[in-house]
């Protein structure tokens, strides 16, 4: 049971939802049938990226990267008020993009090891020095 | 490493594909897609075949992980910035000729998409590292020293 708490622990919505959507958006064209379309061109641009950016946002401390996905499922949400979308493009298009905004909040956050993150570089907190304290 | 050597395992047979040594490419999924897109205008457009290159990168990442060692972050800084540096554009190269192949060629190459995932996951890590020697660059100025000789490594912080 332990084996199976741990990983579920450490799964992220934000980021399971990414590369499947992404994924999703990937193939949908060439199944639906509209990659010769504008809204097809704009699935296989928007996919690979919405991939990419949740399997950055897997490491603890790129994870606030997945927030770059909300946007992105914005855009597919509005897209079909401003490219021709079939009704299949334009269903895939609006259910992944709330999908991946509803989900973009839930992807965990910058772990205490990391002791400040980035922010830290900027000199208002101790930033650590040795490789014991960071559990790498 | 490990999985740098992977990238650059698959980079390399692509490449002897780009280079006429192998006739055929193994593509278990997209038909000719794997042919259309190693053989695209894109894959040329510089001197040496994009998979060459990649394969090159790979190769790179995999020597400065064994030259740096477990604790590079603190004893060479420098190489890890370095690295940090380069596999974001790495990955972004990746990510754009992931895009490429479907919309300017119709096609996809199984292997070359399992190569660009290879490359993004490899951006996580190396950001992970580059942050703990930043951290400890920050560190050691906060605490009078000389970043600039920490970041080569000359002096313990």
């Amino acid at each position: 049971m332990a084996g199976v708490v741990g990983p579920m622990r450490r799964l992220k919505l934000a980021q399971a939802v990414g590369v499947a959507g992404g994924v999703a958006l990937m193939v949908a064209p060439a199944i639906l049938a509209y990659a010769a379309r504008p809204a097809g061109d704009l699935h296989r641009v928007v996919g690979p990226l919405v991939v990419s950016v949740a399997l950055i946002a897997l490491s603890g401390v790129t994870v606030g990267v997945r927030w770059v996905n909300l946007p992105l499922g914005a855009a597919l949400v509005v897209a079909p008020a401003i490219v021709a979308h079939t009704a299949g493009a334009a269903v895939t298009g609006v259910v992944i993009g709330l999908a991946l905004m509803a989900a973009t909040p839930f992807g965990g956050r910058l772990g205490k090891r990391f002791d400040g993150g980035w922010w830290a570089l900027r000199g208002h907190r101790q930033a650590p020095v040795g490789k014991a304290q960071r559990k790498r | 490493m490990g999985l740098a050597l992977v990238g650059a395992a698959i980079a390399g047979y692509l490449s002897l594909y780009q280079f006429d040594v192998l006739q055929t490419v193994w593509e278990p999924f997209f038909g000719e897609g794997s042919r259309t897109v190693l053989s695209s205008p894109v894959s040329r457009l510089l001197p040496i075949p994009d998979a060459a290159l990649g394969a090159l990168g790979y190769l790179i990442d995999a020597g400065s992980g064994v030259v740096g060692g477990q604790d590079r972050w603190r004893r060479r800084p420098w190489l890890v910035v370095v690295f940090g540096l380069a596999v974001g554009p790495f990955g972004a190269t990746s990510i754009v000729l992931v895009i490429l192949q479907p919309v300017a060629f119709g096609a996809f190459c199984s292997l070359c998409l399992v190569s660009a995932l290879i490359s993004v996951l490899m951006i996580g890590p190396a950001m992970d590292e580059l942050l703990a020697s930043l951290q400890y660059l920050r560190r050691v100025h906060d605490q009078g020293g000389s970043a600039w000789r920490a970041l080569w490594g000359r002096c313990d912080g």
